[in-house]
């Protein structure tokens, strides 16, 4: 488990780019770190990577400190944003490299999967475009077998097809490893699918974090007309989250947290009562709303 | 401590692997470059006796590249954002990181010197005419394995103190010469031969016969305190460290820029910057790349430092000229500012605070050149005591002598005198070098001492120990037998003055010893035998050498004995020769009775780049000889045009030979 407690960052002594940050990310799960950019993304993955030297507070992975902790480091993996790759090398070269530095590194991953992806294992990764390069650092990743897996920006340049491969690879290594991702992204549609969890980081803190499936099976948009008239009072009963009328039929999303809200609008006899599924976005713009934030500000 | 936790083998073996390009270039081109330079001096000198400074040539030459690429190589990721996530992200700890990088460079400098330290002894066992001491080799080893060692920890340091690689240099340089900086501006500022020196004499022994002071008020004051003035120069006794090794040599007054002092300056300094190196790069701010410093007091600090030498130009300027030096010297400041903050952030830092500061600094540092040359430029030096006097390397502690040293150079009689002496004066720590006119009895008394302290000093040179010996140009290889005839006979010297020894007579013997070569000059008549064997062996090189080649050589006859042969004789002498070589290589095999008691003759041999000397030793027998060659020839054409040829010009006054 990976535990952070009041982690501060600054870069210039004043503005805190993460400010008195606590989280939770429980094993095996693939936890999705959402934010707008320059929310701190990048900076906690680095800190607990120990990239970068935090100014206050801890980061604890299997209840150890992280920082600078070789051993620990073993048991993770972290793909940057930015590739880095040493000059005129090859797949092959970077595995060899990730070989050495990692003990349960697995090199017939990498060719089987690079095979599968139609990547030249022998070809100098710098001739590579932008996606193909992404899938090296992927699959190299991967291949190590690390408990912790971070992905800062992790589809960032794949193309659709290649993007479905890798999330069923991540889930492999999720379900058959006992692996525990977190990855990054400013863009809530792409963890929808994936991740189990999912935490909003705003201005250098978790803003909000909850599984997806609690989110989602939690939460409704409701459309709603009955033959008298009513407001929003009228279902005072239900938390509601947001409340819109346009002539006769109101649109409410409901948080249910179990209190079980279709049979009390059946109770109210009404003319149209329709449950639609809310996308993820759509989940987040309401708890933001429900906290009082502007959705655009935040994400 | 656990080994592995300091030291990932993996780590470094993928590092070597990266660095494939850099490696191949240390440890393969740069050996290679030696090899030729070696194979270069092999045919151009018969016989090679290698120096210090010679072999450090190559090496020397990349002592700044070198470990720049190294450090660069190994701990250059620190200035790029991609690289610090990618290395940084590894299962290894900073700690492990910075050992197994030092070390690992460290490994590849000590590899690269094994390499051509082995090349050089490997050709000075393969190759005759090559003498490479092996104490040669291993001040070699050592000095530019600590020497690179050293550059290394220094640049690795600027590195993780900076956050781009211009900066890392700029603070390297700050590092590497900001003591030296300083030094030389106190050296500049001691006014050689400045007319203010002055030396204290109150022993009657060392006044001066003839002294005054032409109505000088300054000197006459000097005067009533027995100080006298004399033109001297402080000497520059500092002890460099790498990258300015090069000046130890003329700073120290040695035959080699080989320094033991900077030496062990660079072992302590190599630590305490590996140390600093550590501490800062376990607790670096790993953002800062990509930019000079993340701290703004850093960057101006920096470039504050880098300021200072500049303005000294400034000063100079400013002192030169005019309003407009002030003008000119404000602008150019200006200029570096902008130019320093492009090229180390990429951008004009904060430029009204950065404007402001240069200039603050340039008044400042302007002001403390101004009040530093106008409290310490042309003080008044005194030398109170002399501790001793060195001249040719003979060091004179005698007080009688330094007294009668002292006097002649303050006496204004002997000014103009043919007698110049360079002496350096020690006075406690101190160095300073005297160049002026003695006086003819102090010339003969010097050179008597110097007489008596050569010959002691060929009583105590190590014999066992000579590493090379010539002869007239030729190397003599050194065996057993020849050492021992020297031993055995060496006390024979106090019978040969050896001073006024010629070069056919003289026996040079060289032997590495404390960092460079010792070498006296011994009397090759000190004993028939050596005499003989030398004499021998020369002439059996050239024949051997002869009847190798299939071209032509010159020959020349030596000019001692102009009494036997004419002048016609030394015309022809080549042409003659080369016309009856069989014979004359006959007339050297049979020639082996030399008498060290008898005249002898030399014949100078030359090839294109290698000359031979062949000693003849009847003169008589050889002068029939050649007769006997020039009478076979005497129908020869080309030999008679020769012949005409010398008649002509010796009836027109033109040729006359130079003895």
């Amino acid at each position: 488990m990976i535990e952070i407690k009041n982690l501060s960052k600054s870069f210039n002594g004043k503005d805190y780019v993460l400010e008195n940050l606590n989280c939770k990310i429980k094993d095996n799960a693939i936890y999705g770190l959402v934010g707008a950019n320059g929310a701190g993304k990048s900076t906690l993955l680095r800190l607990i990577n120990s990239i970068y030297t935090s100014d206050e507070g801890s980061i604890l992975i299997d209840n150890e400190l992280a920082y600078d902790n070789e051993v620990l480091k073993q048991k993770m993996v972290f793909v940057p944003d930015d590739l880095y790759f040493y000059p005129s090398y090859t797949l092959m070269d970077m595995a060899e490299f990730y070989k050495a530095m990692y003990h349960n590194f697995d090199m017939n991953y990498v060719i089987n999967t690079a095979n599968t992806l139609k990547l030249n294992p022998n070809a100098k990764i710098s001739s590579f475009s932008k996606g193909m390069k992404r899938q090296c650092a992927l699959i190299c990743a991967l291949a190590t077998n690390a408990k912790y897996i971070f992905l800062d920006e992790t589809f960032d340049g794949l193309d659709p097809v290649v993007r479905k491969y890798f999330k069923k690879l991540l889930a492999d290594a999720m379900s058959k490893r006992d692996t525990t991702i977190i990855m990054t992204s400013h863009n809530l549609r792409e963890l929808e699918d994936i991740c189990d969890n999912l935490g909003l980081l705003y201005k250098g803190s978790i803003l909000f974090e909850s599984d997806i499936d609690t989110l989602k099976t939690n939460m409704f948009k409701v459309q709603i007309s009955l033959k008298e008239d009513f407001d929003k009072k009228t279902f005072k009963k239900l938390k509601i989250l947001s409340y819109k009328k346009i002539g006769s039929v109101a649109t409410l999303i409901i948080d249910e947290e179990g209190k079980g809200s279709r049979s009390f609008l059946e109770s109210l006899n009404p003319i149209i009562l329709d449950y639609l599924p809310l996308t993820l976005e759509e989940v987040f713009i309401y708890q933001m709303e429900a906290l009082g934030y502007e959705f655009e500000s935040v994400i | 401590m656990n080994l592995k936790a300091l030291f990932n083998f993996n780590f470094l073996k993928e590092n070597v692997r990266k660095s494939k390009g850099l490696l191949a270039f240390l440890l393969g081109v740069i050996p290679i470059i030696n090899i030729i330079f070696l194979i270069v001096l092999l045919t151009t000198s018969s016989s090679n006796l290698l120096e210090f400074d010679i072999v450090s040539f190559l090496t020397y030459a990349g002592i700044i590249f070198i470990p720049l690429s190294l450090s660069v190589t190994l701990f250059g990721f620190v200035l790029k954002k991609k690289s610090v996530d990618f290395i940084l992200s590894k299962p290894i700890s900073r700690k492990s990181l910075f050992i197994t990088n030092t070390l690992g460079g460290i490994l590849v400098i000590l590899v690269f010197m094994i390499i051509n330290t082995l090349i050089f002894g490997l050709f000075g066992l393969v190759f005759e005419s090559l003498t490479i001491p092996f104490g040669l080799l291993v001040d070699y080893f050592l000095f530019w394995f600590i020497s690179y060692v050293f550059m290394f920890t220094v640049i690795n340091l600027a590195i993780v103190l900076s956050g781009n690689l211009i900066t890392s240099i700029v603070v390297a340089l700050i590092i590497l010469l900001i003591v030296p900086y300083l030094n030389g501006i106190n050296y500049i500022t001691q006014d050689y031969y400045s007319g203010n020196n002055y030396i204290i004499c109150e022993n009657p022994d060392c006044k001066p016969e003839s002294y005054y002071c032409y109505n000088d008020d300054d000197c006459e004051e000097h005067l009533l305190n027995n100080e006298y003035r004399l033109y001297y120069g402080k000497l520059l006794t500092y002890n460099f460290t790498a990258p300015l090794v090069m000046l130890n040599e003329a700073a120290n007054n040695n035959d080699t820029f080989y320094n033991s002092i900077s030496l062990i300056k660079m072992i302590v300094l190599s630590v305490i910057y590996f140390a600093i190196g550590y501490f800062v790069f376990k607790n670096r701010k790993m953002e800062n790349n990509e930019t000079s410093f993340k701290s703004s007091f850093a960057h101006y600090l920096v470039k504050g430092i880098t300021l200072f030498p500049i303005c000294l130009l400034t000063y100079a300027i400013v002192e030169e000229t005019e309003a407009i030096g002030w003008l000119i010297s404000i602008v150019g400041i200006i200029i570096y500012s902008v130019v320093y903050d492009l090229i180390t952030r990429r951008e004009i830092y904060k430029p009204v605070k950065s404007l402001i500061i240069s200039a603050l600094l340039f008044f400042l540092f302007t002001g403390v050149y101004a009040s530093y040359f106008k409290v310490f430029d042309n003080p008044e030096k005194v030398i109170k005591k002399v501790d001793s006097i060195t001249y040719e390397g003979m060091k004179i502690t005698d007080t009688d002598l330094i007294n009668n040293i002292i006097k002649s150079l303050l006496d204004k009689n002997t000014m103009g005198s043919s007698y110049v002496y360079n002496f350096i004066f020690t006075s406690g720590n101190t160095q300073y070098e005297v160049t002026a006119d003695i006086n003819e009895t102090l010339n003969s008394l010097l050179q008597d001492e110097l007489n008596i302290w050569n010959k002691e000093k060929i009583k105590k040179f190590d014999f066992n120990r000579i590493h090379y010996m010539e002869y007239n140009d030729t190397m003599i290889p050194i065996t057993k037998e020849l050492k021992n005839i020297i031993k055995d006979n060496i006390n024979k010297i106090d019978e040969f003055d050896i001073d006024s020894l010629s070069e056919t007579d003289t026996l040079y013997l060289y032997s590495y010893h404390n960092h460079h070569y010792e070498s006296v000059m011994i009397p090759i008549k000190l004993d028939s035998e050596l005499f003989n064997k030398i004499i021998t062996y020369q002439n059996e090189l050239f024949i051997k050498f002869r009847e190798k080649i299939d071209y032509e050589l010159s020959y020349n006859l030596n000019a001692y004995d102009s009494d036997v042969f004419s002048d016609e004789d030394y015309y022809v002498f080549d042409y003659v020769i080369r016309s009856n070589m069989t014979k004359f290589i006959n007339y050297l095999k049979n020639d082996n009775k030399i008498d060290a008691n008898k005249d002898l003759t030399y014949i100078r041999v030359y090839d294109m780049n290698k000359a031979y000397t062949i000693t003849i030793s009847d003169v008589q027998l050889f002068k029939e000889e050649f007769d006997s060659y020039k009478e076979i020839l005497k129908d020869n054409k080309e030999y008679q045009r020769l012949v005409n040829n010398f008649r002509e010009m010796q009836a027109d006054g033109v040729y006359s030979y130079e003895y």
